[in-house]
């Protein structure tokens, strides 16, 4: 009787236990915003959009369909390549045109456009029934270094970002694996072959795996040459994403961002040691293309992706996670091929997003604060990462059930990303990108002299004074703060 | 029934009428209705080129960055430009692209035309072939040489492995790039010269050449003495269009090397500095600099023109 008495007794406490706990998931559980919860809006004036073309940018819009369905406001988008968005999109915010409602913005930009675009914390005030506080949960689930990256340097958010390309360091992981591989490349150069973590390592990796037809790889002979790296040395903005990422890695400044006794931003100066380490960036950089495959020179990243998937190199060591899902394809195209991602050597590579922003002559600024809302949400986001999409929200990325291999190439970015964003966050106060307002400029002339350097048109001594001449003159003429002797 | 004086083919004046004329019957008349013809070409004209010409050369005289107020600088504009090395390489590549160029394609379209003017089995396919470069987008000719001149998956580099060269990167060498550049242009506007030439040919009067053959004249002769001296005036409307369009040149960098491998022309430092920098003042006063280039250059042609039209005559 006792007995009985004390197993009803358990039974009872594991169902309170349970109640308790399924409650508590359900009750206690965050509420994440969602489609559904947008609510009726007002003005039904049909919004444009300005996107980046190509890539997995275009997954983007069905979910601007989806958007539509829900509130009746028409959404039409305008896509366009990366090279002319800044240029065509900064002509209609200057004009005053209301072209664009939202308009796609590369982090460097925010400061540039800050005048022609609306501070979200107002659209909040206005537009959200959950208010300025309701839009800062909503953020919670956003990474802290990208969100400074979308704001002003006086830290004011100037869009929502939902979309990310951080550089990570993709390599087939079959071939590193490679015991005769591993064996060989220990006898050639006395450690363990795994991805690199230094520039100097990477550059015996290239080395390594930069081999002739008819010589082996993985036992096998070869039937063309292959070479040990994949990189975007043409006149794209690629080329200073690669130089910069082995600038950082040393503590290296484009220009440092100087402050005032109170922490405000006062100016900009390039430093000796700075110069210093440009140029050996410079002469790292190109060092390595000696390992890069013929048409480097003109490439960019569907270059040096393509040059991966078909298995003419064996590692892309700054290549934008937004691309693992193509890079990772090298297991469809080569038989027993595996792809693997890691942190780009130094680890602290260019960490850009896309953010949407309100353009401040929008002409339906309430249906555009309520679409990036929607677009940046933990829900969409969610379902765009399942299907192809670089979310930029951590609460999405860091899921524990994105770690099971079956989400491998969907999901196998995620972690070096994540990674990569921590490491960033004390420095991204300091980087130029995010403080200059002269930066759409500054980026342009920073691409020229990458370039130039790696087609050896100047030396890298002769790029770093290119590089200082060309700042001090951009920033004087077009930002607000000076360059400091 | 005509009066004496009346011109033939002319209508007669109707009779004047007393009193004041409507303005029907005076746009109507004979004396303002080539100008009220010709009104909407001008209205035309100076709002899409006027006035954007004179704005450019009011803007070249300020500093004048977007998002900045502008000021009145006067000069400052064209001292920076005629100090900035890169402007001057820039207009020197220009002028070296547009001599090789002009010379190429007046070389080629002359042969080319000689051949065609014969008459032989399928010579209409060939010059319908012949013409299809001009009927390409030039931006889209550009990016289709941009992947022809590949150094991996091109035809070009394909064609020379084949016969047993090695494979070029035709647009990372500063050495080959500005040939790249000169070759698109020269592939797209060569019929221009064949087909102008082409109609040269085809008019000029036989006898004379006949007289010269039944003279026993050598073919080089003939060609140097009668045939070159009445296309002269042709060749310089070839001359002085492709100098107009030269000096502008741009789709063949846009799709190619975006003015980097040392291929920066004028018309992309322009544009660079206009819509990259949006340095308004500079890059009008550098539009200013081109076009007065341009101006000086057809204006020396032109007589030039004149000169060989007299001598055709």
């Amino acid at each position: 009787m006792r007995n009985r008495a004390i197993r009803s007794l358990g039974v009872l406490v594991m169902i309170a236990a349970m109640v308790l706990l399924i409650g508590g998931q359900v009750f206690g559980a965050e509420k994440k915003f969602s489609l559904a919860d947008v609510p009726p809006i007002a003005n039904k004036r049909p919004i444009h959009v300005a996107l980046e073309a190509g890539g997995a940018a275009d997954l983007i819009i069905p979910y601007l369909k989806k958007f539509e369905d829900h509130t009746g406001v028409r959404v039409t988008s305008e896509s366009m390549v990366f090279a002319s968005l800044y240029s065509k999109v900064i002509v209609e915010l200057i004009a005053k045109t209301g072209a664009y409602d939202l308009v796609v913005t590369e982090t460097s930009w925010t400061n540039e456009w800050e005048d022609f675009l609306y501070p979200m914390d107002e659209l909040a005030k206005k537009y959200d029934p959950e208010g300025v506080k309701g839009f800062k949960e909503y953020l919670a689930g956003h990474d802290p270094g990208l969100l400074r990256m979308c704001s002003t340097i006086d830290g004011t958010l100037m869009g929502i970002p939902y979309y990310t390309y951080t550089l990570i360091y993709i390599y087939r992981k079959d071939v590193f694996d490679y015991p005769l591989e591993k064996e060989n490349f220990r006898k050639r150069y006395g450690y363990e072959l795994a991805p690199a973590q230094t520039w100097r390592q990477l550059h015996d990796q290239g080395e390594f795996f930069t081999r002739k037809r008819g010589e082996l790889l993985k036992g096998t002979v070869l039937e063309k040459d292959i070479y040990g790296l994949s990189m975007m040395a043409g006149r794209y903005p690629h080329v200073q994403d690669e130089v910069t990422a082995r600038l950082w890695s040393r503590g290296g400044r484009w220009a440092r961002a100087v402050r005032d006794d109170r922490g405000e931003l006062i100016g900009f100066k390039i430093t000796e040691k700075d110069k210093e380490l440009l140029q050996w960036a410079f002469e790292d950089y190109v060092r390595d293309l000696a390992f890069a495959p013929p048409g480097t020179l003109a490439g960019y990243w569907d270059f040096a992706t393509a040059q991966f998937v078909a298995g003419n190199t064996i590692i892309i060591p700054h290549i934008y996670n937004s691309l693992w899902n193509w890079a990772s394809s090298v297991e469809d195209e080569i038989t027993g091929a595996k792809a693997a991602a890691a942190l780009v050597p130094g680890n602290r590579p260019y960490t850009g997003a896309f953010h949407f922003s309100p353009s401040i002559d929008s002409r339906n600024p309430e249906a555009a604060y309520w679409l990036l809302k929607y677009i940046g949400s933990y829900q969409n986001q969610k379902e765009m990462a399942e299907g192809g999409w670089v979310s930029v929200r951590r609460d999405v990325l860091e899921e524990p059930q994105y770690r099971d291999p079956k989400w491998h190439r969907q999901f196998g970015w995620a972690p070096p990303s994540l990674d990569t964003w921590d490491e960033q966050l004390a420095d991204v106060d300091e980087y130029l990108h995010f403080n200059s307002d002269a930066f759409g400029k500054l980026y342009e002339m920073m691409t020229i002299i990458c370039h130039e350097n790696a087609i050896r048109q100047r030396t890298p001594a002769e790029s770093v004074e290119a590089w200082v001449r060309t700042f001090t003159d951009l920033q004087t003429r077009h930002g607000k703060l000076p360059v400091l002797k | 029934m005509l009066n004496r004086g009346d011109k033939v083919g002319v209508e007669r004046e109707p009779v004047k009428l007393r009193g004041r004329k409507t303005v029907w019957q005076l746009l109507t008349g004979e004396k303002y209705i080539r100008w009220a013809l010709v009104v909407p070409l001008l209205i035309v004209l100076a709002a899409f080129m006027f006035y954007p010409l004179f704005y450019c050369l009011y803007m070249s005289f300020q500093f004048y960055v977007l998002r900045k107020p502008s000021v009145f600088i006067g000069m400052e504009n064209y001292r920076m430009v005629l100090h900035d090395m890169v402007f001057w390489l820039a207009l020197g590549r220009t002028f070296y692209v547009l001599v090789v160029s002009i010379a190429v394609e007046l070389a080629l379209g002359m042969g080319i035309a000689l051949l065609l003017n014969r008459e032989f089995k399928g010579q209409n396919t060939i010059r319908g072939v012949c013409l299809l470069p001009l009927l390409i987008s030039p931006l889209a000719m550009s990016l289709m040489w941009n992947y022809m001149l590949h150094v991996q998956f091109g035809i070009v580099n394909q064609v020379m492995v084949w016969i047993g060269l090695d494979r070029v990167e035709w647009f990372a060498s500063p050495k080959t790039a500005i040939y790249c550049i000169m070759l698109i242009s020269i592939w797209q506007w060569t019929p221009f010269s064949i087909f102008v030439i082409l109609a040269g040919l085809k008019g000029m009067p036989k006898d004379a050449l006949e007289a010269a053959n039944v003279d026993g004249a050598s073919r080089w002769f003939i060609f140097r003495k009668l045939t070159l001296p009445s296309l002269m005036p042709l060749i310089i409307i070839v001359i002085l269009l492709r100098t107009m369009w030269l000096i502008r040149i741009f789709d063949p960098l846009y799709g190619t090397t975006r003015g980097g491998v040392g291929t920066e022309l004028l018309d992309w430092m322009v544009y660079r500095i206009a819509f990259v920098f949006f340095d308004v003042g500079k890059a009008g006063a550098l539009a200013i600099f081109s076009l007065y280039i341009t101006i000086v250059l057809c204006a020396v042609l032109f007589r030039q023109l004149m000169k060989a039209l007299g001598a055709a005559r």
